[in-house]
């Protein structure tokens, strides 16, 4: 049957760069381990096994620049493994411990499982998950886009000379990684202001995606509304996200990961487990928290004493019916814009990665049986990437999108709020000090280690202006980590600044900086020059 | 809520004086200003009053949209208005009580053109930073 409309699936998947090799251990870097056991490799699994049953999975998913650095890392890259192995040893002793055929025991078993089958795919491209990514791309299953360099919100830096380093390192690093110039951006937190769109155009994406209130205000407002992307100018192409669909799956109260079946997020073994018995799993500080084994369901607006026991098999027939309900609710809507537009629409559902897996245990099932059903079933919609959809696209409306974010009332409050805004006078300030040295030393004859300098001054701009510092303030979790990343990154450039300035450089205190903040190797401080900034 | 507010403090001895205008949304303006040491040690010594004056102007026409009397030492504020999709600036006056000048001009931001979007937000656990939209 050909095919009434498209689905886009779009993942963004990103973690800000975390890694302290001072500390023997440091809690904000499990975020990375969980996620890439609970979800990148689940994702990179099922795009694997689709590929087997002669499946493309063909969706888009943007890896910002700093998930790949911490992929990348081998020093990441061993603490996953020891965070992995210290979790199998507690998924064996928990197994050996359950008794066989309860639902307990297949829970065990499926957490075994998970951490065993991520310690096989690390060890099947040698722990660097990029080249996973990297390898599924090439075999046309998947797109990779990129994201800005350190995930910084566009429409909130006072600087074009900011916005245009952060769009084109994200450009350098992902043609680097990939072997390819990337055609796709995401704008974190779908962050975008006109004033922005001149930086966008000049860096060579093609695409970006958009808030649908984007499309809403847009002006003209596009005759085929969030169904088609629309031209913003010169060749940039934007999509805009489809609410319904989205709601569907991401919501917690209305959509299918608030499921009374599906795993609870909220009780874990950590917290569940006799001290003395947990002890040697958490970290060395003693203190009590979530190991990720968790054995009980949603069960129902309940206390989490009263949880009931998860049962994966049970979750496997809701996956199967959401998938079933997914397909029928978007066909319906497909035939419904055909009816009333007269176009193959493109729905685009757009969601944080780490939803799936990490939060909603079930969601790459969940999505593998989406795309699995679509072609096993042969229904008449087809599921392609963004650029697929871009290259189907004829006549796309001409438009100028309006401001939003996909935040909470739709603009940039999350970001910029009493819990946070003391970050942009630091950030603005050392952003401005950039600019005027790479103005003032771009054409200096300047020794390697002055380059160093600046080249890492540039680095600590570019970390302290990342959209987490302010998200993590906003909504009060590890806001002190939060702060405490701003004023080290504050810091450090001051420090930086006057060496080059003063021309008294402490060697030692350079390489220790370097090696801590050791991301985007080859920065060239003139990134951030003013006589090319648009 | 953790509020920062020992890190406003330290915009009293910056590098130099900064006022910089921000849209929140299309109804909020945010604006902060940053003072020099010397700045400050005009204010803390009643050469300049300790009321600052920040008149905020339609970039198109240059006319007044509206004016907001602060404390020097306020360092932001946020400025609720109905200007959806206006390009705003705003300059900032400072008085000695007899001479009363403009001391900063602001950047221009385009506001939004659109309304708060309503809608459902799902947060993080308080132990886990990874969220989901």
């Amino acid at each position: 049957m050909s095919a009434k409309g498209s689905l886009a699936v779009v993942l963004h998947a990103h973690l800000p760069f975390i890694r302290h090799p001072e500390y023997d251990w440091y809690l904000e870097e499990d975020w990375f381990f969980e996620a890439v056991t609970e979800c990148y490799i689940p994702l990179i699994r099922m795009t694997e096994s689709l590929a087997q049953d002669n499946i493309r999975a063909g969706y888009t998913i943007s890896l910002s620049p700093t998930l790949c650095a911490l992929m990348e890392d081998s020093y990441t890259q061993n603490r996953c493994y020891s965070y992995l192995d210290k979790h199998i040893k507690l998924a064996q002793k928990e197994l050996s411990l359950i008794e066989l055929g309860t639902a307990s025991y297949r829970t065990a078993k499926m957490y075994l499982e998970m951490y065993t089958s991520a310690i096989e795919t690390l060890d099947k491209y040698a722990g660097n998950l990029v080249e996973a990514f990297k390898h599924l791309q090439e075999q046309g299953l998947i797109e990779i886009i990129t994201t800005t360099a350190t995930h910084s919100v566009l429409p909130l830096l006072a600087h074009k000379e900011a916005v245009r380093a952060q769009i084109s390192i994200a450009h350098t690093e992902y043609t680097e990684r990939f072997g390819k110039k990337p055609r796709g951006l995401w704008l974190p937190e779908c962050g975008f202001s006109p004033a922005i769109t001149e930086s966008l155009q000049v860096t060579g994406f093609k695409y970006f995606f958009l808030e649908n209130h984007a499309f809403d205000f847009a002006n003209p407002r596009p005759r085929y509304g969030v169904f088609a992307p629309a031209n913003i100018r010169g060749g940039l192409h934007a999509f805009a996200r489809d609410a319904q669909n989205a709601r569907q799956v991401w919501s917690a109260s209305y959509g299918y990961p608030g499921h009374p079946s599906y795993r609870e997020f909220y009780r874990d073994l950590g917290y569940d487990a006799n001290y003395d018995y947990i002890r040697p799993y958490l970290h060395p500080d003693g203190v009590r928290r979530n190991l990720g084994i968790k054995y009980h369901k949603i069960t129902g607006n309940v206390d989490l004493s009263i949880k009931q026991p998860y049962d994966p098999l049970e979750a496997q027939e809701t996956v199967m019916l959401h998938a079933r309900d997914f397909l029928e609710k978007l066909l319906n809507q497909i035939d419904e814009v055909n009816n009333t537009k007269g176009i193959r629409p493109v729905i685009v559902g757009t969601y944080d990665a780490e939803l799936f897996g990490h939060w909603w245990l079930e969601g790459p099932k969940f999505l593998e049986q989406v795309l699995r059903a679509v072609r096993q079933e042969r229904l008449p919609l087809q599921t392609i990437t963004a650029s697929e959809a871009l290259n189907i696209t004829t006549d796309p409306a001409q438009i100028e999108p309006e401001t939003c974010t996909w935040g909470e009332g739709g603009y940039f409050s999350p970001w910029i709020n009493k819990s946070n805004d003391w970050i942009y006078p630091r950030t603005n300030e050392i952003t401005e000090k950039i600019i005027q040295l790479a103005n003032r030393f771009q054409h200096q004859d300047i020794n390697s280690i002055q380059i160093r300098v600046l080249n890492q001054a540039a680095r600590e701009v570019l970390l302290s202006q990342s959209s987490d510092w302010a998200f993590l303030m906003h909504i009060n979790s590890h806001a002190e980590y939060a702060q405490k990343r701003i004023t080290e990154h504050f810091n450090n450039f001051k420090l930086l600044a006057h060496m080059i300035t003063s021309g008294d450089i402490n060697e030692e205190e350079l390489l220790k900086i370097e090696q801590k903040n050791n991301i985007f190797k080859n920065t060239d401080f003139k990134i951030f020059t003013s006589a090319s900034a648009l | 809520m953790w509020q920062g507010n020992d890190f406003w403090k330290e915009r009293l001895t910056a590098d130099k004086d900064r006022f910089i205008l921000m849209a929140q949304s299309p109804s909020v303006l945010f604006m902060y200003w940053d003072w020099t040491p010397a700045k400050t040690k005009l204010f803390n010594t009643n050469f300049l009053l300790p009321t600052i004056t920040i008149k905020l102007f339609y970039a198109d026409t240059n006319t007044l949209a509206h004016e907001i009397s602060l404390r020097w030492d306020e360092l932001r504020c946020y400025h609720n208005h109905n200007d959806h999709g206006r390009t705003m600036y705003a300059v900032l006056f400072v008085s000695t009580g007899r001479n009363y000048q403009s001391l900063l001009r602001s950047n221009q931001v385009i506001l939004p053109r659109g309304e708060p979007v309503d809608g459902e937000w799902d947060l993080p656990s308080s132990d886990s930073y990874m969220r989901h939209r």
